[in-house]
C-alpha cells in the first residue's frame, strides 16, 4: 500500500478557480530510492509536491507521512518529523550568511559538527557571505549542503536541476545518492530528461492532471506513450 | 508542539526588527498625539493604544520575513506561523509594558 511509504499522496485533486490542475494524481516516496516526477510545464508536478509536503491543501485525496494520515499536517510539522522540502528557488534566506543557516539548523535539530557537510558542498570560501551575493549554482550548493547536514528521512526537491550548470550537477547527484543509500526517501522533479533518468530509481509521469508510475528509468524508456508524448525519440540512457 | 525561532542570527534579526518597528510606530503615535493635543484634541496614548501598536508591529515584522524570503528556510526548521509570531509578540509586549507601566502607577 502506498500509505505504508514514508510519504504518500493518493488520488489528489486540486483546482485553482476554473483550472483543474490535478484530477487524480498520486506519488509516494520509497526509502532508499530516488523517485522523479517528470512532465511538461503546467502538468501539476509542483502542485502535487507542494500538496504532499503540506504547503498546499488538496481539494480531495489522501496524504500519509510515516504510515499515518497527514491530511491536516503542515510543512513545519512534517519538517520536525524528518522531512525537508527544497522548492525550485532553494531554501536559503538571501539576507543571512551561509554560516548562520548552518547554525540555525544545528540549533533547531540539535545537530553536531557541520564541517563534513560544508566540505562536501564546497562552501568554506563563502561561509560568511550573505546568500544574496552568491550565484545560482552556489545557492543550490548551500541548499543541498543544508540537506546533507540535516539528513532528512524524506527529501522532496522541486526541479533541483533548474538553472544549474552541468558541472554543478554531479555534486548534487552525489548528495541525493548518499542520502538514498542512507535510507532517505528522495523525490525530485524536472525536465532534464537524460540527467534525471540517470539519477533516478523510479520515474513517475505527470500528465493531464494525473500520474503514471512507470517503474525504473529503463522501463520508462520502453513506455511508448511516455516516449512519444514527453521524451521524444532522441533520448537514450547510454 | 510549537517551535520558535532557533537562537542565533534569525532570532536576533527578528528581535532587532521588532524593536526598530516598535520605536518607529511609537514615535509616530507620540508625534500624532502631540499634534492632536496642540490642536486642542484629546488623544489616548495610554494602555488602550498598546494592542493596535502591537498588531502593527507584528504585522510589519512577519510581513518583512515573507518579503525577505526567510519563510522556506524557517518552515524547514519546523517553525510555523505561530512560531514566527512569538518573538515579535514577546518583545512587543515587553516594550509596551516598559513604556506604559510607569504611567499606571
Amino acid at each position: 500500500m502506498p500509505s505504508d511509504y514514508p510519504l504518500a499522496a493518493e488520488g489528489i485533486g486540486k483546482s485553482f478557480g476554473s483550472l483543474d490542475v490535478l484530477k487524480s494524481a498520486s506519488m509516494w516516496a520509497e526509502p532508499g530510492r530516488i523517485s522523479t516526477l517528470m512532465g511538461r510545464n503546467g502538468s501539476g508536478k509542483t502542485t502535487l509536491l507542494r500538496i504532499a509536503v503540506g504547503e498546499l491543501r488538496p481539494d480531495y485525496g489522501a496524504l500519509h507521512f510515516g504510515g499515518r494520515s497527514a491530511d491536516r499536517h503542515s510543512l513545519p510539522k512534517l519538517a520536525r518529523a524528518g522531512l525537508m522540502f527544497v522548492p525550485q528557488r532553494g531554501i536559503c534566506a538571501p539576507h543571512f550568511t551561509v554560516r548562520s543557516h548552518f547554525r540555525a539548523m544545528a540549533s533547531a535539530y540539535d545537530l553536531g559538527d557541520p564541517a563534513p557537510a560544508i566540505d562536501a558542498a564546497r562552501l568554506e570560501a563563502f561561509l560568511d557571505e550573505p546568500v544574496r551575493v552568491l550565484s545560482g549554482g552556489e545557492r543550490s550548493r548551500v541548499s543541498f549542503g543544508l540537506v546533507h547536514y540535516r539528513r532528512p528521512t524524506v527529501l522532496v526537491a522541486d526541479e533541483p536541476l533548474a538553472g544549474l550548470a552541468p558541472k554543478d550537477r554531479d555534486p548534487l547527484f552525489r548528495v541525493f545518492r548518499d542520502l538514498a543509500e542512507a535510507g532517505c526517501a528522495v523525490v525530485t522533479s524536472g525536465h532534464d530528461a537524460i540527467d534525471l533518468l540517470r539519477l533516478s530509481d523510479v520515474i513517475i509521469w505527470s500528465v493531464a492532471g494525473t500520474t503514471h508510475h512507470l517503474g525504473s528509468p529503463r522501463e520508462a524508456l520502453e513506455h511508448a506513450q511516455f516516449r512519444r508524448e514527453y521524451l521524444g525519440p532522441g533520448v537514450r540512457l547510454d | 508542539m510549537i517551535a520558535g525561532l532557533p537562537r542565533g542570527a534569525f532570532l536576533r534579526s527578528t528581535l532587532l526588527r521588532t524593536a526598530l518597528v516598535w520605536a518607529f510606530v511609537r514615535a509616530t503615535v507620540a508625534g500624532a498625539s502631540a499634534g492632536l493635543a496642540a490642536a486642542g484634541l484629546d488623544a489616548d496614548v495610554g494602555p488602550a493604544s498598546a494592542i493596535p501598536v502591537l498588531l502593527v508591529v507584528v504585522a510589519v515584522v512577519v510581513g518583512d520575513q515573507y518579503r525577505r524570503g526567510e519563510v522556506p528556510f524557517l518552515r524547514n526548521l519546523g517553525v510555523g506561523p505561530v512560531g514566527m509570531l512569538l518573538p515579535a509578540i514577546g518583545l512587543g509586549v515587553a516594550l509596551e509594558l516598559l513604556l506604559l507601566a510607569p504611567r499606571a502607577f
